[in-house]
């Protein structure tokens, strides 16, 4: 060990604390009364769906542009990537979210879910789905 | 050192850096972007045996190489954004402070910045900086493997020095 490993060490754990406290106020201030799931796909908002309002467990493939394919399941209050054609599947493993400020991300295909915990503003061209 | 016997070594090195590579990536990783990344320790020998450019050479290579044997054009993006960042700051910080700083410590600021350039590249591909809020888990995993591969460095340099003092023939 040496003189500066301290203070370095120091310098990491704040860093960690701060980027924990920082993930835990985002979620929070995210918090609200609905729960809307919000895909994107290259960057692009292609679809919105209210978790709430979803009665029957419901499935549906998004292509991404390059051909390939997630399988999305959506059932009351939750989402997941149940299937997809990308190499790793990070995004299956992920798991379910339920929670606003909850993702799934599938890198290979820019695919990303997000929960929002207010209405989403309609924005011109954009379609809000719900069900 | 001669010429032929740099190169020679080098390359050995960006060799068994690629071996480690491939062979850890054939281990499930538990959270999207978790690795233990041990071909790095391979860079950070570099970087103390010869030099920041032979560090940096080896980086490049071995992260071209891999993700032509293993990855994919893709994975290529986010190791070299990570490889690149985390490098430069291990040389750095070996340059003005190896003397205030062991090499676990320097490994583990390495591993930090590794993760941040992966998610900057990963926020930019999707467009969405939200992707930051794996940011936590993947600090907590790159101190701990960052730690080690320092160790695991130090460890290295240590028996490749006095193999290299010894051998004068060359």
């Amino acid at each position: 060990m040496k003189k500066g490993d301290k203070i370095v060490g120091i310098v990491i754990l704040v860093i960690v604390v701060v980027s924990l406290c920082a993930a835990l106020i985002y979620k929070t201030s995210i918090k609200g009364t609905e729960k809307i799931a919000i895909i994107k796909s290259d960057g692009k908002v292609i679809k919105t769906i209210d978790l709430n309002k979803v009665v029957e467990p419901l499935e549906f493939t998004i292509k991404a542009a390059n051909g390939h394919y997630n399988t999305i399941l959506v059932k009351h209050n939750a989402i997941s990537i149940k299937d997809a054609d990308c190499l790793h599947k990070e995004c299956v493993k992920s798991g379910v979210i339920s929670e606003p400020g909850g993702i799934i991300v599938c890198l290979p295909h820019k695919l990303m879910i997000s929960i929002q915990g207010n209405q989403v503003k309609q924005n011109s061209g954009i379609d809000a789905g719900t069900f | 050192m001669k010429k032929t016997k740099k190169m020679v070594l080098l390359s050995i090195l960006v060799a068994i850096a690629l071996v480690i590579y491939l062979i850890e990536a054939q281990i499930p990783v538990l959270f999207p972007g978790i690795k233990l990344g041990l071909a790095n320790s391979i860079s950070l020998v570099a970087l103390i045996l010869f030099g920041w450019k032979e560090a940096l050479l080896i980086m490049i290579l071995r992260t071209v190489l891999g993700s032509i044997f293993g990855g994919g054009l893709s994975a290529l993006m986010f190791s070299f954004a990570g490889g690149l960042l985390s490098n430069i700051v291990m040389i750095l910080l070996y340059k003005y402070l190896k003397d205030a700083l062991s090499l676990p410590i320097i490994s583990v600021c390495g591993a930090i910045f590794h993760n941040v350039g992966q998610l900057l590249v990963a926020a930019f591909i999707i467009k969405d900086l939200r992707i930051y809020l794996y940011l936590p888990v993947l600090l907590i995993a790159a101190i701990v493997t960052g730690y080690f591969i320092g160790t695991l460095a130090s460890v290295l340099k240590n028996r490749l020095e006095k193999i290299l003092i010894l051998d004068k023939r060359l």
